[in-house]
């Protein structure tokens, strides 16, 4: 059995450490930067330290690539009263294409012209970076989407952000198409022992997964399983702080389901193995395809923010009305944050509710994931990480729509009754019959009106 | 009379006069063929036996519809590239023993099939011997000069077939042997057939089984030699792995799934370290060579299923690759990649080569199997 444990905790990080940043070569940036920064930073500027307070905590997302433009977005969000400030990085840094990066950057700027899709954190560097949170009294969150994140959790350490997002998984079947799954988990690794490295003790460094996924037609069953992986392999590395996620499914009692469900297996298999980590819960708004109509858009927008308070999230990740469009404006983004912070202010300490939809859907999950997880774990494999990567080669965790080559996806999931997701085809992941009888019955009638890729089109466009 | 037992490998050849133990193992002379080396090496030896492991399998180049089937048939041979049909190379492709096309599903509609086949350039893809190992429709092919057809590679069901093409690539390098690896020289001199070692081994291991020339060795054994550039495990039948030899497993690390799996079943206290070394297509030692490919060619025939680990009770390592390796570094990483890391084998290593002296020495009647013509 690969139980995980603290006997897979990274031994030697300090040569890995040394080896990478002096490749890297910035002058400010040492093995000893990002602990002694953080050491001296305000505790207001720590995520763990924020989610002591009532959520949920507001969380917009947003990146520039002039360090100006990102400052700007920043003061926005304080402004607006954004409890989380974002850091989202661009896609050429997020492959580690740092040369790109900067050429872009470079001509971004010259002409006057956003030509990179976020902050490029590695060009700019941490002296940089750290200037754009200066007198700000909020944590930031760094939001990538990075296979290889070690150097670049390196500067965004070194420049004062608390919180990293992703995770070996999660920041790889969705956004790589042949980066190795074993190579992201491995470097993963690192981050994570980084992380718990490096945060003062009174105030660790927030880690979190990414639980939307490819945010298209993903069954609960899978997101709780990665967001577990995920969660496991933090706390192999000593990780105290962690946040598991998800996106909003579609279905409002499946988004209460996956809440209790995630939040009772985390519980569960942390005691089991040893581990002391306080686990937060995050709630990403409505991450498939949106509606281009703006009224329509703020309707989701403010659905989803009521959705985040009713499952009783920690935090919740917001959109903005121009998701269809291109990337948010400033102002679009700040008046988002206004806008979520409005709904959730109408649910002061709600508390999660539950019928027997929700309780069906609960017990279905929680099995699916037991089924799931058992045999992720009674793989006979010499470690967590190997058991892992192996439930991905072997089609355990599969996840539909992802890119990546070495993603099974012979999962087929389709939009049933009450447009929850229900796994039609569960491929090579370890459902029971019990659990696929079930399935079929929630299912409900199938569908005759027409071949399976155009009821798949309508489901995944189903809130635009 | 003396008889000289001779094994020609890709680094290195092989010596000992039978009846003896004291093997020479001299390194292969550059600028002159094999067969040359060998009788410069007889010194006035009666007779002569000899087998070659040399490049142990032809080049072979696949073109397919898709990258998937035919490429592991074909991997009875050495796998120079994998195309799709129809698609022009971006760079010129090496000069190949054998081109392997193939596509299709027998009985059905051949429409994309032709259009790939009706862009493919055979300029493009330089080679000695076509062979066709797709759909079974004769007009498919019919403007192309094909020397050779096996069976589809995919049967009517859609599941891999490989066997037909496996065993055709297997005959022809038979065929090519000594004409191909620079053995003419030895074209009269030897008492029997020159046959590659793999053949060797299989009489040897049947040998083993009835005359028990190593009492040490429990029954039923598994049998791994590794090499200068290929390994070969003996289970049934001989297994031979042409990309996994102790100077050549790089192009296996890059393909290969689970290095931290392998690094940690080499080094367990290191393998973190190990793994980037591997990722990196670097081999710190020569015995992490041997261990490498000692794992990943066990780990394939368990993955591929052709392997039941679980059966045998004694692993006898032959060649002199291991030399240097803890014998605890090799039952780990063995049990380790056949999924087995509690397994208790007796772990046997042939210490003077006497696997292959007592293959080579057999009778000339147990070398019929897989006879090729003497030189």
């Amino acid at each position: 059995m690969a139980a995980p444990g603290d006997h897979a905790r990274v031994g030697d990080l300090a040569a890995d450490r040394h080896r990478l940043i002096e490749r890297y070569g910035a002058p400010d940036l040492t093995p000893s930067t990002a602990a002694d920064h953080l050491a001296a930073l305000p505790r207001a500027r720590f995520a763990s330290v924020a989610y002591r307070r009532p959520g949920p905590l507001v969380q917009p997302r947003g990146g520039f690539p002039s360090a100006a433009k990102q400052r700007a977005l920043t003061l926005a969000f304080d402004a607006a009263g954004a409890d989380f400030i974002p850091l989202t990085v661009d896609s050429h840094t997020r492959h580690n294409d740092h040369d790109t990066a900067a050429r872009l950057l470079a001509a971004s700027l010259a002409e006057g012209r956003d030509l990179l899709n976020g902050y490029p954190l590695v060009a700019h560097g941490v002296t940089t970076t750290r200037g754009l949170f200066e007198g700000i009294e909020r944590p930031v969150s760094l939001r990538h989407g990075t296979p290889d994140a070690r150097l670049l959790a390196e500067l965004a350490l070194a420049s004062g952000i608390t919180e990293i997002e992703g995770g070996g998984l999660s920041y790889s079947l969705p956004y790589s198409r042949a980066f190795p799954v074993e190579r992201a988990l491995v470097h993963w690794q690192y981050v994570d022992r980084l992380c718990a490295e490096v945060g003062p003790a009174d105030a660790p460094v927030q880690r979190e997964s990414f639980g939307p996924l490819t945010a298209t037609l993903v069954p609960p069953v899978i997101t709780v399983v990665v967001q577990l992986c995920e969660l496991l392999l933090a706390a192999e590395q000593g990780v105290t702080a962690f946040t598991v996620s998800y996106g909003q499914t579609g279905s409002f009692e499946q988004d209460l389901a996956i809440a209790t469900v995630l939040r009772a297996h985390a519980a569960d298999l942390l005691a089991r193995f040893g581990f002391a980590v306080d686990v937060r819960l995050a709630y990403h708004q409505w991450m498939g395809a949106f509606p281009a109509e703006p009224s329509l858009a703020w309707q989701l927008i403010a659905v989803s923010a009521a959705i985040s308070g009713l499952v009783g999230a920690d935090k919740v990740v917001v959109k903005t009305p121009d998701e269809a469009v291109g990337i948010p404006s400033i102002e679009n983004n700040a008046a988002s944050v206004r806008a979520v912070r409005y709904v959730l202010d109408m649910f002061p300490a709600c508390r999660p509710l539950s019928n027997e939809v929700v309780e069906c859907e609960r017990d279905l999950l929680d099995r699916e994931v037991t089924e799931v997880l058992t045999r992720i774990l009674d793989h006979p494999a010499p470690s967590f990480l190997s058991a892992v990567h192996h439930a991905v080669l072997d089609g355990v965790i599969d996840v539909p729509f992802a890119p990546h080559e070495q993603n099974a996806a012979a999962l087929i999931a389709v939009r049933g009754t009450g447009r929850r997701i229900r796994v039609l085809e569960p491929g090579s992941v370890p459902l029971s019959t019990e659990s696929m009888r079930r399935e079929r019955e929630l299912r409900g009638p199938k569908s005759e009106d027409g071949p399976l890729w155009e009821g798949l089109l309508r489901d995944i466009r189903v809130l635009t | 009379m003396t008889t000289l037992l001779v094994d020609i490998g890709s680094t290195t050849i092989k010596l000992c006069e039978a009846g003896t133990r004291a093997v020479r193992v001299v390194p292969r002379a550059p600028g002159i063929s094999p067969g040359e080396q060998v009788l410069s090496l007889t010194n006035g030896a009666d007779r002569l036996r000899v087998c070659s492991s040399a490049n142990a399998a032809p080049r072979v180049g696949v073109l397919g519809l898709t990258r998937g089937h035919s490429a592991p048939a074909a991997a009875a041979g050495n796998v120079a590239y994998t195309h799709l049909l129809g698609e022009r190379p971006a760079s010129p492709l090496p000069h190949v023993d054998i081109l392997v096309m193939a596509g299709g599903v027998d009985g059905a509609d051949h429409t994309h099939l032709r259009t790939c086949l009706s862009r493919t350039r055979l300029a493009d893809h330089p080679h000695d011997v076509l062979v066709w190992a797709g759909a079974d429709d004769p007009d498919l092919v019919a403007h192309l000069p094909v020397d050779h057809r096996a069976p589809n590679v995919l049967d009517h069901r859609l599941r891999p077939s490989p066997g037909g093409l496996s065993d055709l690539i297997h005959n022809l390098h038979l065929g090519d042997l000594v004409d191909h690896k620079g053995l003419r020289p030895l074209a009269g001199a030897t008492e029997t057939p020159i046959l590659p070692t793999p053949t060797i081994l299989t009489v040897a291991a049947e040998r083993l089984t009835r005359d028990n020339f190593l009492p040490d060795v429990t029954h039923p054994f598994l049998l791994v030699d590794i090499g200068g550039t290929t390994t070969t495990i003996h289970h049934n039948t001989h297994h031979v792995f042409t990309d996994l030899g102790v100077a050549n497993p790089h192009r296996a690390l890059a393909t290969h799934t689970g290095l931290m799996d392998l690094a940690t079943a080499i080094d367990p206290p290191q393998a973190r370290s190990l793994y980037h070394s591997l990722s990196e297509g670097k081999i710190p030692t020569p015995q992490t060579a041997f261990l490498t490919c000692l794992y990943l060619s066990l780990w394939r025939l368990t993955h591929q299923g052709t392997l039941t680990p679980q059966n045998f009770t004694s692993l006898l390592v032959t060649g002199g690759a291991w030399q240097g390796t803890p014998t605890p570094d090799i039952l780990r990483v063995a049990t380790t990649a056949c999924g087995l890391p509690h397994a208790h084998w007796n772990l046997c290593l042939d210490h003077h080569y006497e696997f292959w002296t007592h293959g080579l020495t057999a009778p000339a009647m147990d070398h019929q199997r897989d006879r090729m013509p003497s030189p």
